[in-house]
């Protein structure tokens, strides 16, 4: 009986990592006989309006780096000034995000890049972001945009410039991809 | 409340009256640019009806018209497609004069916004395009068909509405047909009347995995309070009884017969136990 109560605590860590893979999805298919548009008009249509709404009217501090955008449609780089009264007041980061022709059914792969990455008690020297929306959380709904915003508000409050208690481990041991990582979310305060 | 009248009010050809009015509104541009785009989509309803009774008092209806005329094959040819394709150097390039021009430009913006937000009203959820075979979850998102059941097919096991995160299903889902659409690709033949929006919540997440293994085995922990559960129900203290029927009421007649009913009852069992 004891065993039973200690078990479920030695598997959890105190990290929110459990390096694995995720098991390949099987590919949709369409059970009403007509074969669903998969066609790569359609993620890069809705990329493109994104795109253009982004261009137009950015939310406060979030600059799309067109250049990027230019040679390829999949990979965006973006970048994110941290908002003033807040810890990462007059840093600038940058994101990458990299899209896959399942967009926007399977989220989009996004990560922190160039030498200045947010020391952040959720976001891994190697830019990797535990975040749930870019993961399970994940809806058709939320656009770049959205996506943009959650970062900047999880930075903004934040209360303590600190990395991950489990930063080095990970680091050695992850994925280059950030999905491939089976996060854990736990902690909804910051 | 000025401002925007003002350049909303080049959107009718009669208003713009050539090229003295459009001087002045053409400094507002810029921050009517802005204005439009969170501008709510009723108002341009009730302007467009208060612009139209100035019509009468336009003063010269020929001079619009020409006007209208030469940027006619700009205005016209624009459609909503600027937004995903389009630049501000195509429009220029049909116009003659540099009032004509600012007037022809703060209207088509005009129209564009105003197809914008119509169009928008009406976009997919999903693939941001207007809807195509168009359903609508019980939480009132609008979505292609496609999208929808594609987004379902990607997580069988939550289906969860993209926007709020309502449960939906392909049964909890309802067409929409417009008009001219006979040919409908939607699975079933039957249209539900529309219900007003109204969400059911998800089946709960598993966020607490409980205590077990793997799997087969659960357990779980309840406190009761099994005395005092049992003496408020028995002994009834917390509700009153609620009063009785009036008399002469078919309800008064059902408790009358019912109360007896109990009490042949209580006076079969006390006989009973004591015979026995």
């Amino acid at each position: 009986m004891l065993k039973l109560f200690k078990k479920p605590k030695d598997k959890i860590p105190k990290s929110e990592i459990i390096t694995e893979p995720k098991e390949p999805k099987t590919p949709p298919v369409s059970k009403c006989g007509k074969p669903l548009q998969l066609d790569n008009s359609r993620w890069e249509r809705r990329l493109h309006k994104e795109l253009m709404s982004l261009i137009k009217e950015p939310p406060p501090g979030v600059t799309v780096d067109t250049e990027s955008v230019q040679q390829n449609l999949s990979e965006w780089k973006i970048n994110i000034k941290g908002f003033e009264g807040t810890l990462y007041e007059g840093e600038d980061f940058q994101l990458l995000f990299k899209f896959n022709n399942k967009y926007p059914f399977d989220s989009p792969e996004v990560t922190f890049i160039g030498s200045n990455i947010p020391v952040h008690p959720h976001v891994y020297s190697n830019g990797h972001i535990c975040l749930s929306i870019l993961t399970e959380d994940w809806s058709p709904a939320l656009s770049v945009q959205s996506v943009c915003l959650s970062i900047a508000s999880m930075l903004s409050s934040c209360r303590e410039k600190k990395r991950p208690p489990d930063n080095t481990l990970y680091v050695k041991t992850c994925n280059k991809n950030p999905k491939k990582t089976k996060w854990w979310y736990h902690d909804d305060s910051v | 409340m000025e401002e925007p009248k003002m350049a909303k009010s080049p959107e009718l050809p009669t208003t713009s009256s050539g090229a003295s009015s459009s001087s002045s509104t053409l400094p507002e541009n810029v921050s009517y640019d802005k204005i439009a785009w969170t501008r709510d989509i009723t108002e341009p309803l009730a302007e467009e009806s208060s612009t139209s009774q100035l019509r009468p008092l336009g003063t010269s209806i020929s001079s619009d018209s020409t006007t209208e005329a030469s940027t006619s094959n700009t205005s016209y040819s624009f459609t909503g497609d600027y937004l995903s394709g389009g630049n501000i150097a195509d429009l220029k390039s049909g116009t003659s004069s540099a009032g004509a021009e600012s007037a022809s430009k703060s209207s088509e913006k005009d129209k564009e916004n105003k197809e914008q937000n119509d169009e928008s009203l009406y976009e997919c959820n999903i693939c941001l395009d207007t809807a195509k075979d168009a359903v609508v979850s019980m939480c009132g998102h609008l979505f292609c068909w496609p999208c929808l059941h594609q987004w379902l097919l990607t997580r069988p096991n939550r289906k969860l509405c993209p926007v709020c995160k309502a449960a939906v299903d392909k049964d909890k889902v309802i067409p929409l047909y417009g008009r001219n659409s006979t040919h409908q690709e939607d699975p079933r033949n039957k249209v539900p009347p529309r219900p007003a929006g109204h969400r059911t919540e998800p089946d709960p997440a598993p966020g607490f995995p409980g205590f077990g293994f793997g799997d087969g085995f659960h357990m779980s922990f309840g406190i009761g309070a099994f005395p005092f559960g049992f003496i408020t129900s028995s002994l009834n203290f917390g509700e009153p009884r609620p009063a009785a029927a009036n008399r002469g009421t078919t309800q008064y007649e059902d408790e009358q017969t019912l109360s007896k009913l109990f009490l042949y009852l209580a006076f079969m069992c006390i006989a009973w136990l004591f015979f026995t």
